[in-house]
């Protein structure tokens, strides 16, 4: 009886010392490989508030040239699907894309099936910025730092589901051009 | 989807049917976001298979951080992994919904120490929101 006690006091201890992860391990850092359009690693997560929050710091790989047409098509940063619907049918992310020799911030939706993107920012290189969506009842209102919200139509979903999380992708149809790097710490 | 209902039907009424105890635990759960608190109870059969509902929240922001407060219940089902004289494993799966609206699935592993045979203590580790959680119970057995 002694030795149980004495090794549940000592699990206990042990789970009163768990130190909280610190900020460094929680930060994800995404590649997109040259040629690829999906960013590793990959992970399968779920939405679990109503609210997306994050940071997300881009470095010079952000920065490319490719053919005019290509340019200003959107890449995607982070965001979810819509109450068990497929991404290309209600979704809600952040895009971005290097237009106009500056890092442009969008947001980017599907609402039953159309997509809609409208400009919410400026990031700037190696500096980390704050990212928030946020779900109500018929809309999503997108929050870039400081920058005044932007709200978008939200389409008819359920109540009720699975809202899988989105992971950065690059394109539009054109793959990256060369490695672009993105690090991303979610906010709960 | 019959097929699903009949077997489900099946398999809870033998769980019930069988069932040994009825279990009630309370529950300390720290998760990237904070801790939750919480409490559950569940059927546990002979053989130590258990499913059970359990709801658990935030009580508090713990900081300015903290972005959202949140709230976890569900549906558990236990697994036994291993047994020893007063020390069991098991493998817990953990389904339900998250602030009421979000679909969220948490698999876990669980060690318990029998203190006295209807009173024990457990902890475990499982992963929530993508990352690790660490959490402690204290488990009474009903009858």
């Amino acid at each position: 009886m002694l030795r149980v006690l004495i090794y549940a006091f000592l699990m206990h201890l042990l789970l009163t010392s768990c130190e909280i992860i610190p900020e460094d391990a929680q930060v994800r850092h995404f590649v997109i490989r040259q040629g690829e359009h999906y960013s590793s690693p990959r992970y399968v997560e779920t939405l679990q508030a109503h609210k997306l929050v994050f940071e997300a710091t881009f470095d010079e790989t952000a920065v490319y040239d490719i053919a005019d047409y290509y340019q200003d098509s959107a890449n995607k940063l982070l965001g979810f699907s819509d109450c068990n619907s497929e991404h290309h049918e209600n979704s809600a992310r952040f895009g971005w894309m290097w237009f106009n020799d500056r890092l442009e911030i969008h947001a980017y939706c599907y609402l039953n099936g159309e997509r809609q993107t409208q400009f919410v920012g400026v990031a700037a290189l190696n500096v980390p910025a704050r990212y928030e969506i946020e779900i109500g009842k018929s809309e999503y209102v997108f929050r870039f730092n400081n920058n005044a919200p932007v709200v978008m139509p939200r389409g008819d979903t359920c109540d009720k589901g699975v809202y899988y999380l989105l992971w950065p992708y690059f394109g539009g149809e054109m793959p990256a051009p060369h490695d672009v790097h993105v690090a991303v710490r979610m906010l709960r | 989807m019959k097929a699903v209902i009949v077997f489900a039907s099946f398999f809870l009424s033998g769980l019930v049917a069988s069932a040994q105890s009825m279990t009630v635990q309370t529950q300390s759960e720290w998760t990237v976001a904070g801790i939750q608190h919480g409490l559950s109870v569940g059927y546990e059969t002979r053989s130590s298979w258990g499913l059970g509902v359990y709801y658990q929240a935030e009580l508090e922001k713990e900081s300015e951080d903290n972005v959202t407060r949140d709230d976890y219940r569900g549906i558990y089902l236990q697994a036994p992994v291993a047994k020893a004289e007063r020390l069991s494993f098991f493998a817990l799966l953990r389904a339900g919904f998250a602030n009421n609206h979000f679909v969220a699935i948490a698999p876990g592993l669980e060690t318990r120490v029998h203190i006295s045979q209807r009173l024990g203590t457990a902890f475990g580790m499982g992963l929530r929101m993508g990352y690790a959680s660490v959490s402690g119970r204290l488990f009474l057995k009903m009858f």
